[in-house]
C-alpha cells in the first residue's frame, strides 16, 4: 500500500474470534469469526471510512484499534508504539491520544452524570487542567467547541435531545485533546435533520484540531462525503481498499459494486438498468464459507474462488488510480460504479 | 473530510435550550415524583420509628414492672391495651417492643445491604469470581431464611446482637443476587464502555458507573428486607430465638400471649396489630418506590 511511511495508525493481520461457550462447564465449542484478517494503515489527518454491512466486524475493528477489545491475534502501532503489548499505565496515556464517538447516544452517556461532569471527566482524570475553576473554564470551552451552550452544563443527559447528546459525546472524546478518533457510526442513530449537523461539525473539528477519524459507517452516501479513501469489509475481511472517489467510480470488487448498486438514488423518475441483487444472506461468521468470504452470493464465483482465500493485492483501474482488492478475478471483471454526482442543487422542482 | 455546508455546523439545533420541563417549576423533580403509596407507607413507616425513638415519653408504666394483682387486665383507663399475665402493661412493653423491632431491621438492612451490595457488584463485574460468590449466595438460599436464622441463633445464642448477625447473613444472598442481575445488565451499557475509554480503571467504573445504576432496585429491595426482618425478629423472639425475656419484643409479646389466647385477646391482638400495620407500611411503601425508580414497570401495568 501506497504511503505507509507517515501512517499514524498501522494494522496488521487483527483478528478477532469471540469463542462460542455451551453446557454447564462453559466449554469452548466454536468462534465467531467477527474480524478474520485486517490490514490497513491510516495516515495522519485523513478520514478513512470502513463500511460494511450489520455484523461484518467493523465496529469490533474499532473497539481492537482502541483495545477496549482484546484481540485474537495481528498487531497494531500507533505512532509507532505496538498498543496490544502496551501495560495498564502506557494505556491509559494512549487514551489521550485516541477517543471514541459511539453509535447511540442514548446509551452511551451515563444517565446518573450531569453534562459537566461527563466532560470533566476525561479532564480531571488524565490531570490535563488543575483546579475546579480550570476545569469548569475547559467544560465551557469544550461546550461551545462543539456547539451547546455552556449554560446546559448542570443537565442530565435525558434532557437533551439525540443531536445535543451527541454532541456532548463528542466533547467529550474531545476533552482530552486526542489525535485520532474513531467515530462508529456516528451518525446513524440520529434524526435525518441532525445527521448533517453533526458531520459538518466532525468535518469543522478535523479541520480545527487536525483530527484524524477512522470512519465507521453502513451509509455509503455518507461516507462519500466524508472520507479520503475507503476500506470494505465483508464478514472479518477488507475486500476492497481505495480512494473514495476511485472505489464509487470503479469498483473491483464484487461486493463494493453490489453495495454502490443498493444506494438509493432519491430521483423516482431514475431507471437504474442492471443493478446488482445480491441474493441470499451474509453466512454466519461462527461457520465462515471456504474460499473467498463472498463466493456464495458473488456471481461470478469461479472454483479458486471456492477453496483459495483471495488475498489483499494492488489492482490498478483503467483510469491508473490505485487501490487494493481482494478477489481472485479483479483484473478481469468488469464492474459498473456509480459516477460523482454533480453537487446537488437544494432545489427540487422534477416534472 | 469534505462538509456539506461549512457554515451550519454550529447553528441550529444545538444552541437551542433543551425542552422545557411540564408544569410545577420549583417544586424538586424528585419530590413530584412520589406517589400516594409511598406517602402513605411512608407515614406507616414514620409513625413506628417515631414511637420507636419517643418510648419513653409516650409510655405509661415501666415495661417491666411486675404487678400479680393486676394479671390478664382488660384495656381500660389505667392499662389502654391490658397487661400480661404477669401484671405488666401491654401499650408501654409495645412501644419499647418497637424499639427492638427498629433496631434491629435497621441493622439488618444496613448490613445486608451493605455486603449484599459490595458481593453482587463484585460477582457482576468480575465475571471470573462470579461463579464462586453466586454459588455460595445460593448454597445460603437454599435454607429458608427464618430457618437459617433459627440456627444461627442456636449456635452463637440468643441476644439481639446475634439476631442480628443471623438475620445478615440470611438476607445478603437476596440482596447480592438482585444487584448482580442489574449490574449484568448495566455492564453491558455503551456508557461503562466509554468510560473504558476515557481510561478508567475497573474500581472506578464500579463507583461511578455502575453502582449510581443499580442504587433504584438496591433502594427497593432494601425496603422489603427491613419488613422481612421486622417479621424474622418477631418470629425469632416469638419462638424463643430473639430477644431474650423480660426484654420486650413484639415477637415475645406475642409468645407471652400464646396460652392466654382464649382468656386474654389483647395480649396477642395489639402487637400483632403493629407488626401488620409496620410491614404494611413498608411494603406499600417499597411497591411505591419501585414504581417512581423504574417507570418501564409502570408503563408494564
Amino acid at each position: 500500500m501506497p504511503g505507509d511511511e507517515g501512517a499514524l495508525l498501522r494494522i496488521s493481520g487483527l483478528k478477532k474470534h469471540f469463542p462460542i461457550t455451551s453446557g454447564v462447564l462453559q466449554r469452548t465449542t466454536g468462534h465467531v469469526r467477527a474480524v478474520e484478517d485486517v490490514t490497513l494503515s491510516i495516515q495522519s489527518g485523513e478520514t478513512l471510512a470502513l463500511v460494511g454491512e450489520s455484523g461484518c466486524g467493523k465496529s469490533t475493528a474499532g473497539r481492537l484499534i482502541l483495545r477496549l477489545i482484546e484481540a485474537t491475534s495481528g498487531s497494531v502501532t500507533f505512532q509507532g508504539r505496538d498498543v496490544r503489548a502496551l501495560d495498564s499505565r502506557a494505556l491509559r496515556a494512549l487514551r489521550r491520544d485516541m477517543q471514541i464517538i459511539f453509535q447511540d447516544p442514548f446509551s452511551s452517556l451515563n444517565p446518573r452524570m450531569r453534562v459537566r461532569d461527563l466532560i470533566a471527566e476525561p479532564i480531571v482524570f488524565h490531570k490535563l487542567v488543575r483546579g475546579r475553576a480550570q476545569v469548569d473554564a475547559r467544560v465551557d470551552e469544550l461546550m461551545r467547541i462543539v456547539g451547546l451552550s455552556p449554560a446546559h452544563r448542570d443537565k442530565f443527559p435525558h434532557e437533551f435531545s439525540g443531536g445535543q447528546r451527541q454532541r456532548i459525546g463528542i466533547a467529550r472524546a474531545l476533552a482530552v485533546q486526542p489525535k485520532f478518533i474513531v467515530c462508529d457510526e456516528p451518525i446513524s442513530a440520529l434524526d435525518v435533520s441532525i445527521q448533517a449537523q453533526v458531520l459538518n461539525l466532525l468535518s469543522q473539528l478535523q479541520r480545527d484540531f487536525g483530527l484524524t477519524y477512522l470512519f465507521i459507517s453502513h451509509d455509503l452516501s455518507v461516507v462519500r462525503y466524508v472520507s479520503d479513501r475507503v476500506a470494505v469489509m465483508y464478514l472479518g475481511r477488507i475486500v476492497e481498499l481505495a480512494d473514495t472517489a476511485a472505489l464509487f467510480e470503479e469498483p473491483r470488487h464484487p461486493y463494493t459494486a453490489a453495495l454502490l448498486s443498493a444506494i438509493p438514488v432519491p430521483d423516482p423518475t431514475l431507471k437504474r438498468d442492471g443493478r446488482v441483487i445480491l441474493s441470499g444472506d451474509v453466512p454466519s461468521p461462527s461457520n465462515p464459507p471456504q474460499g473467498c468470504p463472498f463466493h456464495p452470493r458473488c456471481t461470478y464465483a469461479q472454483d479458486i474462488c471456492r477453496t483459495e482465500v483471495p488475498a489483499l493485492r494492488a489492482v490498478a483501474r483503467a483510469s491508473g488510480r490505485q487501490g487494493a482488492v481482494a478477489c481472485h478475478l479483479a483484473d478481469d471483471l468488469d464492474l459498473t460504479g456509480i459516477p460523482t454526482p454533480a453537487p446537488q442543487p437544494a432545489t427540487g422542482g422534477t416534472t | 473530510m469534505t462538509s456539506l455546508d461549512p457554515n451550519s455546523a454550529r447553528q441550529g439545533e444545538p444552541m437551542t435550550s433543551p425542552p422545557p420541563e411540564t408544569g410545577n417549576r420549583g417544586a424538586p423533580a424528585w419530590l413530584m415524583r412520589l406517589n400516594g403509596r409511598i406517602l402513605f407507607g411512608g407515614a406507616l413507616v414514620l409513625l413506628i420509628i417515631i414511637i420507636a425513638v419517643a418510648a419513653p415519653l409516650l409510655a405509661t408504666h415501666d415495661p417491666l414492672r411486675v404487678r400479680m394483682s393486676g394479671r390478664l387486665l382488660p384495656p381500660g383507663a389505667e392499662h389502654w391495651l391490658g397487661t400480661d399475665n404477669n401484671g405488666r402493661d401491654i401499650y408501654s412493653r409495645i412501644l419499647y417492643g418497637a424499639r427492638v423491632s427498629v433496631l434491629v431491621g435497621g441493622a439488618v438492612v444496613v448490613l445486608s445491604t451493605l455486603i449484599g451490595a459490595f458481593i453482587g457488584l463484585v460477582s457482576g463485574y468480575f465475571r471470573r469470581l462470579d461463579g464462586v460468590f453466586m454459588r455460595f449466595m445460593d448454597a445460603l438460599m437454599t435454607f429458608p431464611s427464618i430457618l437459617l436464622a433459627i440456627a444461627i441463633v442456636a449456635a452463637l445464642g440468643a441476644s439481639t446482637q446475634n439476631v442480628v448477625i443471623a438475620l445478615t447473613i440470611s438476607f445478603i444472598p437476596h440482596t447480592a443476587r438482585v444487584v448482580r442481575g442489574k449490574v449484568l445488565s448495566v455492564r453491558e451499557e455503551t456508557y461503562v464502555e466509554s468510560a473504558r475509554a476515557v481510561g478508567l480503571g475497573d474500581w472506578l467504573i464500579i463507583r461511578r458507573y455502575i453502582l449510581p445504576n443499580v442504587m433504584a432496585p438496591l433502594m427497593v429491595q432494601a425496603t422489603f428486607i427491613l419488613a422481612l426482618a421486622i417479621i424474622a425478629e418477631a418470629g425469632l423472639s416469638y419462638v424463643g430465638a430473639g430477644t431474650p425475656p423480660p426484654q420486650p419484643s413484639w415477637g415475645n409479646i406475642l409468645a407471652d400471649g400464646r396460652s392466654y389466647l382464649h382468656n386474654a385477646w389483647w395480649m396477642t391482638t395489639f402487637p400483632g396489630l403493629f407488626i401488620m400495620v409496620s410491614v404494611l407500611g413498608l411494603n406499600i411503601m417499597g411497591d411505591g418506590l419501585r414504581d417512581m425508580l423504574d417507570p418501564r414497570m409502570e408503563a408494564g401495568k
